[in-house]
């Protein structure tokens, strides 16, 4: 099974992001499941609106889309709240990305948020790569705070903590970095480091494209390292199996 | 034909592997690469000079497919202008390639301003990285893009992940300033090719940084663009090519 573990869609400030676009996309490139989440304005402040429309997706293509919601810090207990809400809408984890939701990684601002993840058991995919607020080893320094929960590195640290991926992955159960935007060497590095359990293909879908990022997982030529690459790993993190789909 | 604008040529650099000019040419015809601009990178930590002879016999064991761009510490001042002239000159390099990040500069800073001055009298093009601050700022590059209409300033990664729309921004203020395509995502290509069209645009891909597969990522990503045959020209080779016959 393939699994795109980072894509965005619906209304954004300026930009609709089609689903039905992103499905062409994925029927193109062979995938057969996509991590969806909300956009912009979503993400950042109206999260509630934004968590219902992914929920809306994932109910329309269930055996397409998999539901990551969002939640500010800002909104205090109520964005603890609305974790416990994602989770009994069905969806399978949190994404942040602190540039737009403003606030650093190395704030104590989440620990409510990621105490919840905890408990309901969802992982936390975190766009990485742009200082000051989200550099892989803050997140480093998150996963060990809270070893319970499953952090995914989004894009590597791109553009440019290339140096620190494999360094704030290394020895954490809990760290796993997707891999798009990265230099080949980067992914290399961080399959021969970190091992192949711990790298997940996505694409970023619209900002990357599926065949750009897949492109990547050919870097190993071992079958089974891209098997866990391109949905092993997922299907780990996410607990789905063939079966559950 | 394609000429790739941004090319790195070493032995090693630090763990990662470099590339010879031999490995090099293979990998470029694997994908219809007929030139390539050629920057160091240890020169960016140093022996200037030394580096720019490096790179310069490098480069001449395939003269027409690997064309040498010069690097300068700016904080080294009259020193750094006599190399630029020493570069040029002996050297026949082709054009100024600095790293702010590496060299830990701004442009904006007064002693790269006689850098600026040079390239304009030696009628070379500048080729800066971007994207990466505090020291790579697009807008940062802006500034002296503005203070020196005749000087021709290329921000070799359209200002990366974070800062794209500064450089779109930028390149739509002011006709000096060219975009690289190298590692700049998908999405803020489309947007820029939007606003700016092709005739600024320059394929890049720092190939011979680490693995070269990395040139396969950054020719997908053009291809991708869905861009109409005179527009992908420009990009994969004409506006390179106008680039160091015109000016």
């Amino acid at each position: 099974m393939i699994i795109d573990f980072c894509t965005t869609v619906g209304q954004g400030i300026t930009e609709y992001f089609r689903p039905e676009d992103l499905l062409d996309e994925m029927n193109q490139n062979q995938v057969d499941m996509a991590v969806i989440a909300p956009a912009d304005q979503y993400l950042a402040v109206y999260n509630q609106e934004g968590n219902d429309y992914i929920a809306e997706m994932v109910r329309k293509y269930p055996h397409k889309f998999i539901g990551f919601g969002c939640v500010s810090p800002w909104y205090g207990e109520k964005a603890v709240d609305e974790v416990y809400r994602i989770k009994s809408l069905g969806l399978k984890g949190i994404k942040m990305e602190p540039f737009i939701q403003g606030f650093m990684l190395s704030d104590r601002i989440t620990d409510g948020i990621l105490t919840a993840c905890e408990e309901t058991a969802l992982p936390v995919l975190v766009a990485t790569g742009t200082p000051i607020s989200s550099m892989p080893l803050q997140l480093r320094e998150l996963a060990l705070r809270f070893p319970k929960v499953n952090f995914i590195m989004g894009h590597m640290g791109f553009s440019d903590f290339w140096y620190d991926v494999s360094i704030a992955a290394e020895n954490l159960d809990n760290m796993y970095m997707e891999l798009s935007y990265q230099m080949p060497s980067v992914i290399i590095e961080a399959i021969a480091r970190c091992g192949r359990d711990k790298v997940l293909f996505g694409s970023d879908w619209p900002f990357s494209r599926e065949k750009i990022e897949m492109a990547k997982v050919g870097l190993t030529e071992d079958e089974e390292d891209k098997k866990h690459i391109l949905g092993e790993n997922a299907m780990h993190i996410l607990n789905i199996t063939e079966e559950k789909r | 034909m394609i000429i790739d604008s941004h090319i790195h040529l070493m032995e090693t650099y630090g763990s990662m592997p470099g590339c010879t000019p031999d490995d090099l040419k293979a990998e470029f015809e694997k994908r219809g690469i007929v030139q390539a601009w050629a920057f160091t990178l240890k020169g960016f930590y140093g022996d200037c000079a030394g580096e720019n002879d490096k790179l310069k016999t490098l480069c001449d064991t395939h003269p027409d497919m690997l064309l040498p761009f010069m690097t300068v510490n700016p904080r080294d001042e009259e020193k750094a202008i006599e190399e630029m002239e020493r570069a040029y000159y002996e050297l026949g390099m082709k054009g100024l390639k600095v790293h702010g990040w590496c060299q830990s500069f701004s442009m904006t800073e007064p002693w790269f301003h006689e850098m600026c001055r040079k390239c304009i009298d030696l009628n070379i093009p500048l080729v800066v990285h971007d994207g990466t601050p505090p020291f790579t700022e697009p807008y940062q590059a802006c500034y002296v893009a503005e203070k020196y209409p005749e000087l021709t300033i290329i921000l070799a990664h359209a200002g990366l992940n974070d800062l794209w729309k500064e450089a779109l921004y930028g390149a739509q203020r002011l006709n000096n300033i060219y975009l690289g395509t190298c590692s700049a995502p998908y999405y803020a290509l489309k947007k820029i090719i939007e606003a700016v069209g092709s005739e600024r645009i320059l394929y890049g891909s720092d190939g011979g940084f680490g693995d070269n597969r990395i040139m396969d990522n950054n020719l997908d990503k053009i291809y991708m663009l869905d861009l109409k045959e005179d527009e992908l020209e420009n990009i994969l080779y004409k506006n390179a090519q106008r680039l160091l016959n015109d000016i």
